[in-house]
Order: structure tokens, then C-alpha cells, then sequence
């Protein structure tokens, strides 16, 4: 809300008022400038400096070098590039299904749960977090690959004569993200859930609604703030994780993640890589454009 | 119009070791406006929700129309609530939120456009259809929620304190409206309220409800001038209660004896000795500034303490010569010429006062 204008001359107290106004923008100001600081330095800088490398040419031995050129833009669209954006949105958008039909009756029963017990609950989704994602997903090598946990098991029950091959697929890159993304999921979606009014469900079952009528026609369109939140955090990192592909597809699947990841350190071809990098950015943007408009358009502002 | 409607067989229900409704057995009939009125968390808006679904009773028995529904689940009961905070669909408008329950019934289409048109001109808000709820005004919101319950043809209607909400003046005007509707569409009517004066208004009958049990049921005239408990003589309007023992009975008259003084009664159900109290309204007692020569009235007498305007009627409150205070209605336009400090006498017929003992 604007402050009422005043255009009759300023009086002393409102003076003193504006003065002191004044000072408030100071401190305002002062408690900005650490952030923008390690924003500028953080953030800003190093995507100059990626957007500018994409504009260079690869040196001989790696580094970058001149001509100044467009080329490690229009090399990227070739339809091997195109593949590899178009596997990753498909495995980016299988693991946002995944995670949104499990977070969702997760988040659900924490929302639903007692009070005492909801935030043990939600400390419980949070808790993997304090481990290097990297530990987690070796610990997940060492449950799925062949002589690994789960199919060591299963051969002992003899419910298997062959150990089934578990790892170095897309499913196992798909278990490795949906692992990795869930809590991005769940967190939002407890949020919305939780502020479902309960007597709306009330309403909706005293109004004659089968418990699956009343989740349809009122917990889902009243939770679509909560499932869009959720999907779009899940969604973009997904795009650009590059180390469960890596590791748990055996490098068999290459995403946009690890595309750039390798000009940078295998390749060394540092423009292709920035060019990369900022097209995955813009698509990024894109998508969250898109997050943007749907969410305007359905209830106004008050979503986002 | 006649036949039960709703019949309540020994309700209780237990939320962990409390006990918010206690043996509760009450007979509704068709096309009754039945109020459920008590204090907050005497166990009123528990009843109502057994009523609608939402809760279990512990033990008892819910009949509805001739059917045992206590076992049923809230959707396949034919009641409709009106929610205390409307509980109206942010995301759908007037229009769909009326037509909800008619939808997920698989109502054909047709049926829904008329019935909810009909619905909404019932409660006169057909040019509102589009609106969602957020672009409502309370009272509007308000008569949605009623439509919204109605179209569904319920054989009983289920209110929680619907117009706790509002304002004096819009409360008003709804209490009149809910009371047209009832009578014009001769459904059952469950009124949840903590505002006497809305259940004497609006009501066929009252169930006055305190602490888990339903203290007295009858029509608004019987609970306001024949209270049967001094929780309900207390409850309804305002009321001076003289605790006492009983010194003679003869077969018209009882004789109280109130902290020394002697005040005559109807006669009641008692015997001598016992602890009874003695309810006198108000507006039944009459002040005077010399004893009265009247033999049948009762008398005592007291000092004027305080005055308080109400408009047309003007409070006196005397403290009696035991200590105790007493209220009672003058005209303000023919006021006694006392001042603060008089002495004063109050008296009453002996049969307006009421007889408790519990």
C-alpha cells in the first residue's frame, strides 16, 4: 500500500517524520547490502562470466580463446542435443509424477497427523538432508547393484535364480531422482494441505460426496498451489542434476546435466558448455514463466 | 406435519475421558423448528454433529425418519448442515457451490440448472450465481450456505450457530428470513445457538442443553415462564433466584423461607425441609416506596443501588435486607421517585414465581 501524499507543506513534526524515514532507508539499506554482496559476487558475476564464455572458442589445449562467435549456439541445435533435452524433460517429468503420487498421501497423513506427532514427521523428511546427497546416492548403488543388498536378499529367499540388474538403468536414475527430489515435493504440498480448512470437507461429505468425490472436486483444486510449488521444484533441479545420472545410469543415459558437466571436465570445451548452460536456463525460465501464468490466471497473486 | 422426524435414544458421546453429551433422548418432530440452545461446550454442536455424520456417538441411537442412520456415514444421510463459518468452496462459485451436492448425486443436468436457480431465488441471490464466495458479503455468504443445504431437499436441515457472524442488525432480518423459510418450506429445522433471545424468537421448541445433558425441552413460552431447572431459569432472560428451605405447604401455597425471610410460592412437587429455589422474572415484580396492604403479595424490602437505562425499560437493582441483590423492570417513563440509597419494597404474586429444586 502507497503512503497518503501530502501536498500541503511539511509541518515541523512531519519534518522530524521524514527525517526520520530517512533513517529507516539507511538501515534499510545497510541490511541489504550483505546480501547484495553475495549476490552480486555468487550469482551474478559467475553467470557473466558464463554467458560471456559462451560467445568465445575453444583454445587448443582447452582453455577459451577467439574468435568471438554464435558457434556454440547453433552447434547445440542438432537433433543429438535435441534428444538429450528431450530425454531429460521426459525423465525430469516421470520423476515429478513419481514424486507427486508418492509425496502426495505422504504429505497428506503429516498434515492430518496430530499435532505433536507432525513435526517429528516432517523433521523425518528433512533428516536425509543433513548427509551429502552424494553418500545417499551411493547408498543407493549399494542396495541395487547386482551383488547388492536387495538382490543378495532375494537370492537367499530364492526368489530369484539371477541376480536382477538393478542399477545402470533409466529406472535407476528415475529411483535415484525421486529419492533425491521427494522432499521438495512433500514440503509444499504439507503446506497447502495443511491449510485446507477441514469444515470445507465437511461440507463436501454432509453434501452427499463419496470420500473420492470430495478429494476430486475439493482437497485436489484446493491443493493445486501446493501440487504446482512442488512440481516445479522438483521439475527444474531434475533437469540439471547431472551426478545420479551419472552415477546410477552408468553413463549410459546422458541428460542435459551431464552434458554440460562433461564439456566442462572431460571435454574441456568450456564455450559449448556455457552455451549449454545458459539454453538450459532459458528453458528453465520458460517453464517457470509458464508456473507463473498458470498460477495467476487460476486464483491471482496469492498463490505464488 | 405430523410423525417423528428425528428421534435421539440415549446419546452419549466421549471425546477421551470427557463426557460431552450425557444420555441424551430427545424426540424431533416433522416440520419442527427445534433449537439446541446451551453455553459454549455444553455439548450442543456435538449433538447437531452426530445429527449430520461427523461424529460417532459413543453409545445411543440416532433415528431418522423411521431409519437407524447412526451407523451410516455423514454422505449417505439425507440431512444438510449449515456450517457456523459457512464452509462455503473458495474455488467455486454461488452457483457451483449450490449445485455440489447435486452433481456428485448424479443429478441429470436439467434438473441441476432449475433446482439451483430455484434455490437461489429462494434465498433472492440469483444475480450473484457468478460470484465466488471471496466477492460475497457475510449475509450473502450466509444465505449460499442455506441455499446450498436446501437444494438438496434434506429432510432435515442442520444449523450450527448460522448467524453468529453477523452483525445485530443483519442477524436480525436473518432470523426472520430462516423462520419464513421453514415455514414456507415445512422442512425439520435443527437450530444450534447460544443466544436465548434468538432460540425464544425463532423456535417451536427449545432444548435447552447444559454440561452434557439436556436440562429441559419445550416450547419457547414453557421454558421461559416454567423453567424446570435453575440452570434454565437462569439461562433464559434474566432472572432473580431466592434459594430457600420449605417451612408449610397447603394445596395452593408453599412457604419459602429465604435467609429470613418469608416468601410465598406456588405449590410444587415437594415436602417440607427440602432446599428449593424460588425463580421470579423481572418484569413481574413491582417496586413501591410504602408496604403494600395487599396480604397475597409476597414483600421485602430493600434499598435502591443502582439504576440502569435500557431505553424504554430502565433496570432497578435492589439489595434485598439478607444481602442479595435484586433486578427488577420499571417503565422509564413512570420511574419510582427513589434515589440511590431509599429504602424501597419489592413485591410480586406469589404465582409468578417458579418453583425449582434442582
Amino acid at each position: 500500500m502507497n503512503p497518503p501524499v501530502i501536498d500541503s507543506a511539511p509541518t515541523p513534526q512531519l519534518q522530524n517524520e521524514t527525517k526520520l524515514k530517512h533513517q529507516i532507508d539507511y538501515g534499510k539499506a545497510w541490511t541489504i547490502w550483505p546480501v547484495f554482496i553475495w549476490m552480486v559476487l555468487l550469482f551474478l558475476l559467475p553467470m557473466i562470466l558464463v554467458f560471456a564464455v559462451s560467445f568465445f572458442s575453444r583454445s587448443s589445449f582447452g582453455g577459451i580463446g577467439f574468435p568471438l562467435t554464435l558457434e556454440n549456439y547453433s552447434r547445440f541445435f542438432d537433433p543429438l542435443y535435441f534428444k538429450i533435452i528431450w530425454i531429460s524433460c521426459v525423465l525430469a517429468f516421470y520423476t515429478t509424477i513419481c514424486c507427486l503420487v508418492l509425496g502426495y498421501p505422504f504429505a497428506y497423513i503429516i498434515a492430518r497427523s496430530p499435532m505433536q506427532y507432525r513435526n517429528i514427521l516432517l523433521l523425518l523428511i528433512i533428516v536425509p538432508f543433513w548427509t551429502n546427497s552424494l553418500i545417499r546416492t551411493y547408498a543407493w548403488i549399494v542396495l541395487l547393484r547386482t551383488e547388492g543388498v536387495i538382490n543378495t536378499f532375494l537370492l537367499q529367499l530364492g526368489l530369484i535364480e539371477q541376480p536382477l540388474s538393478l542399477l545402470y538403468n533409466e529406472s535407476a536414475v528415475l529411483i535415484g531422482l525421486v529419492y533425491t527430489m521427494l522432499p521438495f515435493m512433500v514440503l509444499p504440498l504439507y503446506a497447502s494441505i495443511e491449510k485446507l480448512d477441514r469444515s470445507l470437507l465437511e461440507a463436501s461429505k454432509d453434501l452427499g460426496a463419496k470420500p473420492w468425490q470430495t478429494f476430486l472436486r475439493v482437497t485436489l483444486p484446493l491443493t493445486t498451489p501446493g501440487i504446482l510449488a512442488g512440481s516445479l521444484l522438483v521439475f527444474i533441479p531434475s533437469l540439471g542434476l547431472f551426478f545420479i545420472p551419472d552415477l546410477m545410469g552408468g553413463s549410459k543415459t546422458i541428460l542435459i546435466g551431464n552434458h554440460i558437466k562433461n564439456q566442462f571436465l572431460t571435454a574441456r570445451d568450456w564455450p559449448f558448455g556455457s552455451s549449454s548452460s545458459i539454453i538450459l536456463m532459458i528453458l528453465t525460465m520458460v517453464f517457470i514463466a509458464v508456473y507463473i501464468m498458470i498460477t495467476k490466471d487460476k486464483q491471482g497473486k496469492d498463490l505464488v | 406435519m405430523s410423525g417423528l422426524m428425528v428421534k435421539l435414544q440415549h446419546l452419549v458421546k466421549q471425546f477421551g475421558t470427557q463426557t460431552v453429551v450425557q444420555d441424551l433422548s430427545l424426540d424431533i418432530e416433522k416440520g419442527e423448528f427445534l433449537t439446541l440452545l446451551g453455553p459454549s461446550g455444553c455439548g450442543k454442536t456435538t449433538t447437531l454433529r452426530m445429527i449430520a455424520g461427523f461424529e460417532q456417538p459413543t453409545s445411543g441411537e440416532i433415528m431418522l425418519d423411521g431409519q437407524y442412520v447412526h451407523n451410516l456415514a455423514a454422505y449417505h444421510r439425507d440431512v444438510n448442515t449449515v456450517f457456523q463459518s459457512y464452509a462455503l468452496f473458495p474455488h467455486l462459485t454461488a452457483y457451483d457451490n449450490v449445485a455440489f451436492g447435486l452433481r456428485v448425486k448424479k443429478v441429470p443436468k436439467q434438473e441441476i440448472e432449475k433446482r439451483v436457480k430455484d434455490a437461489l431465488r429462494l434465498v433472492q441471490l440469483e444475480d450473484y450465481a457468478r460470484r465466488k464466495p471471496d466477492q460475497l458479503s457475510g449475509g450473502q455468504r450466509q444465505r449460499i450456505a442455506i441455499a446450498r443445504a436446501l437444494v438438496n431437499n434434506p429432510k432435515v436441515l442442520l444449523l450450527d450457530e448460522p448467524l453468529g457472524a453477523l452483525d445485530q442488525k443483519l442477524r436480525k432480518q436473518m432470523q426472520v428470513e430462516l423462520k419464513h423459510l421453514q415455514k414456507q418450506l415445512g422442512i425439520t429445522f435443527v437450530f444450534v445457538t447460544h443466544d436465548q433471545e434468538e432460540a425464544l424468537t425463532m423456535s417451536d421448541r427449545i432444548g435447552v442443553m447444559n454440561q452434557g445433558f439436556l436440562e429441559q425441552v419445550g416450547t419457547p413460552a414453557e421454558i421461559y415462564e416454567r423453567p424446570s431447572t435453575k440452570f434454565v431459569a437462569g439461562f433464559i432472560g434474566e432472572t432473580n433466584l431466592l434459594h430457600g428451605t420449605v417451612r408449610a405447604r397447603d394445596h395452593q401455597h408453599l412457604l419459602v423461607e429465604c435467609e429470613g425471610m418469608q416468601v410465598k410460592a406456588p405449590s410444587a412437587n415437594v415436602v417440607e425441609n427440602e432446599s428449593v429455589t424460588i425463580a421470579i422474572r423481572p418484569e413481574k415484580s413491582v417496586l413501591s416506596l410504602e408496604p403494600s396492604r395487599n396480604e397475597q403479595l409476597v414483600q421485602l424490602s430493600g434499598r435502591l443501588t443502582e439504576r440502569i437505562y435500557c431505553g424504554g425499560s430502565t433496570r432497578t437493582i435492589v439489595t434485598l435486607h439478607s444481602g442479595q441483590t435484586f433486578v427488577a423492570l420499571e417503565k422509564t417513563d413512570q420511574l419510582l421517585p427513589a434515589a440511590v440509597g431509599d429504602e424501597l419494597f419489592v413485591h410480586w404474586q406469589p404465582n409468578h414465581g417458579v418453583v425449582v429444586t434442582r
